[in-house]
């Protein structure tokens, strides 16, 4: 799915969330959000997610303008928030059946897709315990789960490295994103954690205080950088001092 | 550490920033608590309006045990929001405080907010002893009646919850508010049948209603009072004695931690031997199901079908058969445990005909008496039905989440038509059990007012045709609930705070007059409300549509 941002603009009050954002993602690319807190990441997830809704610009995905109305667009999407949101007293394989419906994935097949997630993310032998019962790490895992096996084009994360997750499910997570962007998904999430970014994206999205500062690849950010190998850091340094 | 804190948020851009926001915050909290006292104020001079025009104290004190009477429904309301789904509760379960601890911190604050109700007794209790130019020594026994008065409430309040929880409260305190708006704004019409209702009701209200045992007790501050009417605080103080007991289950059954629940039953295998024990066994009695028996569980698919609740009753099989596979898939979500809609009914249809019957032989002995309980009945079961017919699951539940309230269906593929339809399809489903319902109800009424029963019934079908014309304008107001659509100062704002202000208001008015307006006219206002109820909806559709505000909202402080 191709993404498109034209000068997208969001405001809360006085502050501005997003302030004229334009980007342009193409398919099959891992993009992480970095930014300083209230920078405006979330917002943009929440955008893209059209759960808020811009002040000004357009969103188009595949050339087409995004409006909630468009349930064909929306289908092709998943949004998992930081708090991911369950159906508490069901079973964990029942959420993910209801998320499953949701997005009309529920075809032959899944069931096998779901086996294979769930002993990959260590959640095979919680998957008939109600959600309520599980822990924050756990829960996320779940969410993980029906994520990937509803298998959209467009996947949005809000902070998936502070979830809780263990590294055996870091891991898993990484796994799977790349095989979803290697069958033309993009995944787009938001982090605080640089070395992570680093190393776990095609392109980096810099925001700070809702512009967009930084867009590009690692390694031509790498080569505008002094610092060769903290390019992340680096960057962050000078969006301090300019601030 | 004041002035050190003062003159460090001058120095920063960044605080001199956040303190405005705080003070615009604050300003808005001084607007509310303007708001409430106004309240106070307002039902103060309500009872001295209607003490001044009947020249009856009993009618004065009537408006306040009526008005004490709603307060017991809004702080049922306010505690178990209090107790258990305060937004201060996430960061309160973070903390390394006892159950105990949170409790009493989240009751205090109930407390506090209660404060306001204490206000509305005293404005109430000051206006009639001034209407009444009652002795100034008299004045003295004013406090104790009002703490009194207060305590009972409080303590209906706390009963209320321990052994009603489940009780539509919310619905109460909302269909109280429009039946005092439609009554402030129609008063020029209905005002002097009120009044006069009221004038021969309040003193058997005072004395029938438990808010109303405390309340009686100012008649003694009368000429020529009557003693007998101490007997009253035997019953007040019985109940302000149970308030050590609620409290104590209250708190015994305050659990915060997170709630750990056995297997979920559901996807069990049947005559499996590895299925678990009851909850109530010890946990090393229960078994757990084995990898294997998951993995079967998994692949023979079980837990991708839906669930069959077509088989519950009638109007279940009904629906399921209207239900497109889509609207199944909807209504999984919207209500995970399935539709429940004939047994729900069942239990209402027997709290109905339990309260008519004893109304109805009531009647033979005290007429008046059985008019004040049909009131109440009414008020109660029509509660209970208009939470059943109007109920929308658990699709707009808000969760909250990076500090903003995101409603459930908002982060899925769900569209506005299509929920909104699939709650029709459910309300509709119930149109035969709410058109008996409101038959009955009508026709009972009638009787028991010496109306003819035809008009009755006439009214009685026109009532179910405006509740299930209403379901509309009702959805858009759920999905406006969870949005941001009346917030900030822009034309959209107004244009859809005039939609549902306006919009509402309207239709309260068209439904008024369908039901009031004599003659076939009244058809026309009938339709009329239905279908401004459907237009309200589609346009509330079209700025949904165009991304015209968020699909979340902050949480109130």
């Amino acid at each position: 799915m191709r993404i498109e941002l034209h000068s997208v603009l969001k405001s809360y009050g006085s502050v501005r969330a997003l302030d004229q954002v334009s980007l342009q993602i193409e398919p099959g690319q891992i993009v992480s959000l970095l930014g300083p807190n209230g920078a405006g990441k979330t917002t943009l997830i929440r955008c893209l997610g059209g759960i808020a809704a811009p002040d000004k610009g357009t969103i188009h995905f595949d050339d087409e303008e995004f409006r909630r109305d468009r349930m064909d667009l929306r289908r092709r999407m998943q949004l998992l928030p930081d708090f991911p949101f369950h159906f508490w007293d069901q079973s964990v394989v029942r959420n993910i059946a209801i998320v499953l419906r949701l997005y009309d994935a529920d075809g032959p097949g899944t069931e096998e897709r779901v086996l294979e997630l769930l002993r990959d993310f260590d959640m095979l032998p919680l998957a008939l315990r109600p959600v309520a019962s599980l822990s924050r790490g756990q829960s996320y895992k779940a969410a993980l789960v029906a994520m990937f096996a509803g298998d959209r084009e467009l996947l949005l994360l809000d902070e998936p490295f502070a979830s809780g997750i263990d590294p055996h499910a870091i891991d898993a997570f990484k796994r799977h994103a790349r095989g979803a962007a290697s069958r033309g998904h993009t995944i787009i999430y938001s982090t605080q954690l640089l070395d992570i970014a680093e190393r776990f994206s095609d392109r980096v999205c810099v925001i700070h205080k809702g512009e967009l500062r930084a867009f590009d690849t690692l390694e031509t950010l790498r080569e505008r950088a002094r610092d060769k190998d903290n390019v992340l850091q680096e960057l962050f340094r000078q969006l301090r001092e300019s601030a | 550490m004041r002035k050190r804190a003062k003159a460090e948020v001058r120095r920063s851009p960044e605080l001199r920033r956040e303190a405005r926001s705080v003070r615009r915050w604050r300003k808005e909290y001084s607007l509310n608590l303007l708001f409430r006292v106004g309240i106070s104020i307002g039902v103060g001079t309500i009872a001295w309006v209607a003490g001044s025009k009947t020249q009856h104290p009993a009618t004065a004190l009537g408006v306040i045990t009526l008005w004490t009477f709603f307060l017991v429904f809004i702080g049922a309301q306010r505690l178990l929001t209090t107790l258990y789904a305060d937004s201060n509760l996430h960061a309160l379960s973070l903390l390394p405080a006892e159950n105990s601890t949170i409790f009493r911190w989240q009751f205090q604050k109930f407390i506090r907010g209660s404060l306001f109700s204490l206000l509305d007794l005293f404005c109430a209790f000051a206006a009639v002893a001034w209407w009444l130019q009652i002795a100034p020594i008299k004045w003295l026994a004013l406090p104790p009646i009002v703490a009194l008065a207060w305590v009972t409430l409080l303590a209906l309040a706390m009963l209320s919850v321990v052994y009603l929880p489940s009780f539509p409260y919310h619905f109460v305190s909302l269909l109280g508010f429009v039946v005092a708006l439609v009554i402030l704004f129609a008063r020029d019409y209905v005002g002097p049948a009120v009044l006069a209702m009221l004038d021969r009701a309040a003193p058997h209200l005072n004395v029938v209603l438990p808010t109303g045992w405390p309340i009686s007790l100012f008649q003694l501050l009368l000429p020529e009072p009557t003693w007998l009417l101490l007997m009253l605080l035997l019953p007040a103080v019985a109940i302000i004695l149970t308030l050590r007991h609620t409290m104590a289950r209250l708190q015994s059954n305050y659990e915060f931690n997170e709630i750990v629940v056995d297997e979920a039953p559901d996807l069990m295998p049947e005559g499996s031997t590895e299925a678990p024990l009851p909850a109530s066994s010890s946990p090393d009695q229960r078994s757990r199901v084995g990898l294997t028996a998951i993995e079967d569980i998994i692949r023979s698919r079980q837990f991708m079908s839906a669930p069959q609740w077509q088989g519950r009753g009638w109007f279940e099989s009904l629906l399921w058969q209207w239900t497109t596979p889509r609207e199944k898939t909807l209504a999984e979500f919207a209500f995970p445990d399935g539709f429940i809609i004939t047994n729900a009914w069942k239990r209402i249809a027997k709290t109905f005909l339990v309260a008519m019957l004893t109304i109805l032989v009531i009647s033979y002995f005290f007429s008046f008496a059985a008019q004040m309980m049909l009131l109440l009945g009414l008020f109660i079961s029509v509660c209970q039905v208009l939470g059943r017919v109007l109920d929308n699951g658990r699709a707009f539940q808000p969760v909250l989440c990076s500090g903003v309230n995101i409603p459930m269906y908002a982060v899925y593929p769900i569209g506005y038509r299509e929920l909104s339809r699939l709650l029709w399809k459910y309300t509709t489903t119930q149109a035969l059990p709410l058109l008996a319902f409101t038959l009955t109800a009508s026709v009972v009424t009638a009787y028991l007012i010496k109306q003819p029963l035809a008009a009755g019934a006439i009214f009685g079908c026109k009532l179910a045709i405006l509740v299930l014309g209403a379901r509309p304008f009702a959805v858009a107001l759920a999905f406006s609930s969870t949005t941001n659509d009346t917030s900030g100062f822009r034309l959209r704002v107004f244009a859809l705070a005039g939609l549902i202000v306006c919009g509402g208001l309207l239709f309260f008015a068209l439904a008024a007059g369908a039901l009031f307006w004599p003659g076939a006219v009244s058809w026309v206002f009938c339709l009329a409300a239905v279908l401004h109820a459907y237009v309200c909806f589609r346009v509330y559709g079209w700025f949904y549509h165009r991304n015209r505000f968020d699909l979340m909202n902050f949480p109130k402080h």
